[in-house]
């Protein structure tokens, strides 16, 4: 017989997340991004719109940038997720991403920032010569309410031209 | 809010969730399933790539009792073709139909040719945002029969077929019966949709798709596909398909402009005039992005124009 959890009962739950493992206990409607949040602590993933618009809780699930809003915990149990926490060194060093928004001011007040941080690098690992039509079209996945996003195109491209991602 | 005496640094006592309650199960085999479907028939919904029902869940528009999760069910995805028929699985994720691959009987996987293998990375790129098409699945927004939704416009425009699953059964549902109306099919609650069988488009069809939306990755305000089947020697229109969706309720056919093209030549003349038939063939209620269909209809590409081999 299948095993159906209760529906007001919390359920242990694994999550990797950047390396580390998180043994929480949550409901089965707890979102992925407030397990990441308030369970495992992890608040740099922002949550905006929560029906998957905005893209500031964008993490990396196995590698793809996906909607932590639109993702339940206990549907994150066997997949490796990265949240923009893992992106600098341990010792600070930041991210060619972190440090190429810096330079190209891809960010102002910096609430949408972790999700086109994590979007940028999920775009860039898996198609590392993506072109500059498709990789405007891939950005345009995020919302950005400050920089006009054209300094944030600058900056990826940059990494991707660098070759850094 | 936090408590002032608390201090900025404790969390609130009561944390904040988005969706109703739902009990869930996460099936490792499609028996196991349909035995949770048919247990629990209208109680419990099918999650897949749940990025169409999970924001449904997000603002309890949803509040199914019973979440029966998919995403570890073995044997649903990818593709394959047989008997004329392209078959693509439920759980394909969109992104696949970018670069569309299918299975060979002797299980080698080869980029899917031809017409449909030009047609579905053409459709597949107006699916949603890349994180939404590396989620979202095939199957789930059939069944989630939202009527702009490209797949759905698709399925009816090619007459597919959906493959239906339940304990003990299996049935294959033609896309005119498929979908019934808004977000509605007729897929029976303890069913689930397994496949979507697409007709294997020769080299003498032409095929194309336009979307209009207010922004690049929304549903279409209105889109329309067109697939027309020339007599290679003649240069005559033999068969003529065209699918709207955002007009109405369900994705629909235009006869009337399908009509119109049939045994013709095509010329920009005839383009013209079968748009004209579209338009008056549907009568789209306004949304909240205003009453724009009916004017875009017209002026949407009409079959052959420019479209895609």
């Amino acid at each position: 017989m299948t095993e159906i959890s209760a529906a007001d009962v919390a359920v242990p739950v694994v999550l990797r997340v950047n390396g580390n493992e998180y043994r929480i206990s949550a409901e089965p409607r707890r979102t992925l991004a407030d397990a990441l949040r308030d369970d495992c602590g992890l608040t740099g993933t922002h949550l905006g719109c929560e029906h998957g618009v905005c893209g500031a809780c964008t993490v990396l699930l196995d590698g793809e940038p996906v909607r932590s809003c639109l993702l339940f915990a206990v549907q994150a149990q066997s997949a490796e997720i990265r949240t923009v926490e893992g992106l600098a060194a341990a010792d600070g060093t930041l991210h060619p991403l972190q440090e190429a928004f810096w330079r190209h001011h891809g960010l102002q007040c910096g609430f949408c920032t972790p999700g086109f941080l994590m979007l940028s690098a999920g775009v860039l690992e898996t198609r590392p010569d993506i072109g500059d039509e498709e990789l405007r079209e891939a950005l345009s996945s995020n919302l950005c309410r400050c920089t006009g996003y054209q300094t944030i195109v600058e900056a990826v491209q940059s990494v991707r031209d660098a070759g850094e991602a | 809010m936090l408590d002032d005496e608390a201090g900025p640094q404790r969390r609130p006592a009561v944390v904040a969730v988005k969706p109703a309650r739902f009990a869930y199960t996460a099936p490792d085999t499609v028996e196991d399933a349909l035995d949770v479907l048919d247990r629990f028939g209208d109680e419990a919904k099918v999650l897949s790539g749940g990025q169409s029902l999970v924001p449904m869940m997000n603002f309890r528009l949803a509040r199914p009792e019973v979440i029966v999760d998919i995403g570890h069910l073995g044997g649903l995805d990818g593709m394959s073709v047989s008997n004329g028929a392209l078959t693509v699985g439920a759980r394909t994720i969109h992104a696949r139909l970018e670069a569309p691959a299918v299975t060979t009987p002797d299980g080698r996987s080869e980029p899917l040719g031809g017409v449909l293998g030009s047609l579905l990375p053409a459709v597949a790129r107006f699916v949603g945002h890349l994180p939404i098409r590396v989620r979202g699945t095939f199957g789930g927004s059939i069944a989630h029969a939202d009527p702009a939704a490209e797949w759905c416009i698709l399925a009816r425009t090619l007459d597919a077929e959906m493959v239906a699953l339940r304990r003990g059964g299996e049935r294959a549902i033609a896309a005119e019966d498929f979908f019934e109306t808004v977000f509605t099919t007729s897929l029976a609650p303890e069913e689930l949709l397994a496949a979507v069988r697409l007709p294997v488009l020769g080299d003498d069809w032409r095929t194309g798709f336009c979307e209009f939306s207010r922004r690049a990755g929304d549903f279409a305000v209105v889109a329309a596909m067109t697939a027309v089947r020339l007599e290679l020697a003649t240069g005559v229109i033999a068969e003529a398909r065209i699918g709207v969706g955002g007009v109405a309720g369900v994705p629909v056919r235009l006869g009337d402009a399908e009509a119109t093209l049939m045994g013709e030549t095509p010329s920009a003349d005839l383009h013209a005039a079968a748009a004209e038939s579209a338009a008056g063939e549907v009568d789209p209620v306004g949304d909240l992005h205003g009453s724009l269909g009916r004017a875009r209809v017209a002026r949407a590409r009409a079959p052959g124009a420019g479209a895609s081999g």
